[in-house]
């Protein structure tokens, strides 16, 4: 081999060699994170709260936030085998789903590392198992309110009722001064209505029943206190006082408006409805109760987890996925800025601490000392969507308009809502009640 | 040989497109028919149950309640449309100047996706703020109280309406294509014979766009049992079932209940409803002389 054919030969070793290094340097890991926000404002919030604070804590590695229109578009790509490594779930029912079909990993050895079961409050936590395993972390902690428009009430020289009878006055005294009591509209999801039934059961139905139906000690469709507070939601309607019956053609951000504009006084509605008045109706002097005793259940506040963060089967570093969850988690300072800054809804976590909350309003904070007592104090209903069979809260969603249009009896409706908690039961897939 | 090659080469060019329909439609279509005996939730692997999903549907009231609904839809969309569209067509075609403009102004909703169209009409038939107020205005007092979307004995009609607000633009210009190739000769025969304007359209525009009448006719029945968007758009489904057709129980089914199986059922009974329909609807039409044999 004469010298230009050895320093031809070299030249190229040395560039193969610069090329080859930098392209091995430049790998860099990849997690991708399910994300169902759409509008810029939400986007804003995610970009602040979210990917930047990511960027900063992980920075070799790349996250992309993989955006879907719906939850139907996640589980086609999931059922194809593909799918983002992170998935943010609609809840615990969708992750037993999901599990049930060995799409997401259990989590229990990484509880176990990061102590996952001594962060979340025990019914998040106990929430998101099936068959004793761990496969979702609840990414939100939410709970059913009664919200007054305290202009409306207060221009009418109305006070907020403290039991249920005051309530059960007060409506019609509002029909009669043209404003709308109950603003609700389901008419582009009628699964909103779980908001009201779950409300409702909680809270005058009662907790210690609806947790010693779904044990199987007590029946759905022939507990007295379960009837009467369906009936009592169907009365509400039948009477004119949700949206004066209107609530099937009007949307939900209708009825927020009807809120807003002073032309309902009152919303029967989750916690996360500050983020909404934060920041599309900051004017709005407002106040969020528990709703009002009944003379047998007082101050009952239903909550649910509002989603759950999985990881995907198919991820190829479910190390990784469970490290990035863990710093979603236990970054505090993010966890609280979004609370503070976003009116984000809070996670579950034992560590969150009301008094660390800056920069809310008062009606804010005192929603959030509602909430904490509640805690506290182990005042909790259920809502549907985290502590009801899957298959049960489905049959509701669908048919609780027919039991207000007399499309249904009560009867039929509440047998049929048993034999989801029979079957619930026999094949182990009801929630973990508190 | 060199026959035998010649003979071949129409089959190598449709193969791209019996290869493409293979694996798009008719392997899709055998999996829907598998999975329907399949107890699955879309996600993982099914447990075969054989004819349990086919025997759960026979006895599900909602599905009763959906296919009266599609066959109503069937209904609605076989007359009112087709007449609208044949009625405007005749008149159009006698229009020199302004009739492009027409076949716009009447084509434009069909182009409008139907989640936009959907939309704008919910807004139209809100009880607060839509027609309502503009019927208070002008003192029809009962139609300004009407819960279009909200009342169960008329949303399936209000929806309706607004598909065929956007749907019978189309049809119309498929007549006004179709009459457009009538020679204009027979018109004129017709007119030397003494045929008034009834006798024209009866004897020389009908015959004339018989195969356009059958190829409406079929696409309607079709279209009126795989119809989706403006009521999943618009109620899906609701209230208390009201406008619940086939197609959106299954989507429900499929996604949000996590019956993939029992959904996949529902499709082949909606598929077997279809075919019997276009079966029946040709023999029909040969019967009537729509169509020739």
């Amino acid at each position: 081999m004469n010298t230009r054919k050895m320093l031809a030969l070299g030249l190229a070793g040395v560039m193969a060699a610069s090329v080859a290094v930098p392209v091995a340097a430049e790998e860099r890991e990849k997690i991708t994170i399910s994300s169902y926000v759409s509008d810029a404002n939400q986007i804003e919030v995610r970009e602040k709260y979210f990917d930047d604070a990511l960027r900063e804590a992980f920075p070799d590695v790349d996250f992309e936030f993989k955006i879907y229109a719906d939850k139907q578009q996640l589980q086609v790509e999931v059922a194809g085998g593909g799918g983002p490594d992170i998935l943010d779930l609609d809840g615990p029912a969708d992750a037993v789903q999901f599990a049930k079909s060995d799409r997401i990993l259990p989590l229990d050895e990484y509880s176990e590392k990061y102590g996952w079961k001594d962060l979340f409050y025990d019914w998040a936590y106990n929430s998101s198992m099936y068959n004793d395993q761990l496969y979702s972390l609840p990414n939100g902690f939410e709970g059913m309110l009664i919200w007054y428009n305290m202009d409306v009430l207060e221009a009418n020289g109305w006070e907020i009722p403290q039991t249920l009878d005051e309530l059960n006055e007060l409506m019609p005294k509002m029909v009669e001064a043209g404003i709308m009591p109950i603003a609700f509209g389901n008419g582009d999801y009628q699964g909103a209505i779980d908001w009201h039934y779950s409300t409702i059961l909680s809270c005058y139905g009662g907790p210690e029943t609806i947790k010693s139906i779904m044990d199987g000690e007590d029946s759905f469709a022939t507990n007295e206190d379960i009837r009467n507070a369906m009936q009592l939601m169907i009365d509400w309607w039948q009477n004119g006082y949700i949206t004066e019956k209107n609530s099937m053609a009007v949307t939900m951000s209708d009825a927020m408006t009807f809120f807003a504009s002073g032309k309902a006084a009152m919303m029967i509605t989750g916690t996360w409805t500050l983020g909404d008045l934060t920041v599309t109706y900051p004017d709005v002097n407002w106040k969020a109760c528990l709703l009002p005793t009944d003379g047998v259940h007082k101050d009952i506040f239903p909550l649910a987890t509002a989603g759950g963060y999985a990881i995907n089967a198919k991820c190829e570093n479910p190390d990784l996925a469970a490290e990035v969850l863990n710093y979603l988690f236990t970054s505090e300072e993010r966890h609280y800025a979004h609370v503070n800054e976003a009116g984000g809804q809070p996670y579950p976590l034992k560590s969150f601490d009301v008094a660390k909350l800056q920069g809310l309003s008062e009606s804010a904070m005192d929603m959030y000392q509602i909430m904490d007592d509640a805690m506290s104090e182990n005042r909790i209903g259920y809502c549907s969507w985290t502590f009801f069979p899957a298959e049960m809260r489905a049959y509701m969603n669908e048919n609780t308009d027919s039991l207000y249009l007399d499309a249904l009896s009560l009867d039929e409706y509440l047998e049929k809502c048993q034999t989801y908690i029979d079957a619930a039961i026999e094949d182990g897939s009801m929630p973990v009640l508190p | 040989m060199k026959t035998k090659k010649r003979n071949m080469v129409p089959y190598f060019f449709i193969l791209p497109a019996f290869l493409i329909h293979v694996c798009i439609v008719a392997i899709p279509s055998l999996s829907t028919f598998v999975m329907s005996l399949y107890d699955w939730n879309g996600l993982g692997n099914g447990k075969f149950i054989g004819l349990d999903n086919f025997i759960e549907i026979f006895q599900d009231p909602i599905v009763k309640k959906a296919i009266w609904h599609n066959i109503q839809w069937l209904l609605i969309f076989i007359t009112i449309p087709l007449i609208l569209g044949f009625t405007a067509a005749i008149l159009i075609s006698s229009l020199h100047r302004s009739q492009m403009l027409f076949r716009t102004i009447y084509f434009i909703p069909y182009v409008i996706s139907a989640a936009v169209a959907g939309r704008i009409w919910m807004a139209y038939m809100n009880p607060y703020y839509g027609l309502n107020n503009f019927f208070a205005k002008i003192g029809l007092e009962s139609l300004s109280k009407m819960q279009w979307l909200g009342n169960p004995k008329i949303s399936l009609f209000s929806v309706a309406f607004v598909d065929n607000w956007h749907w019978w633009g189309f049809i119309m210009v498929l007549f006004l294509g179709a009459l457009q190739q009538i020679d204009p000769t027979l018109y004129e025969a017709a007119r030397v014979d003494g045929a008034n304007r009834f006798q024209e359209l009866w004897h020389v525009s009908i015959p004339g766009i018989r195969p356009t009448i059958a190829f409406v006719l079929i696409m309607t029945i079709m279209w009126s049992f795989l119809t989706f968007d403006y009521v999943y758009v618009m109620t899906k489904g609701g209230p208390a079932y009201s406008t619940e057709i086939l197609a959106t129980y299954i989507y429900g089914n499929a996604f949000v209940k996590y019956r993939a199986g029992y959904a996949n059922a529902l499709c082949v009974v909606q598929s077997v409803i279809c075919i019997f329909i276009y079966f029946f609807q040709k023999w029909v039409s040969k019967k009537g002389g729509l169509e020739d044999d």
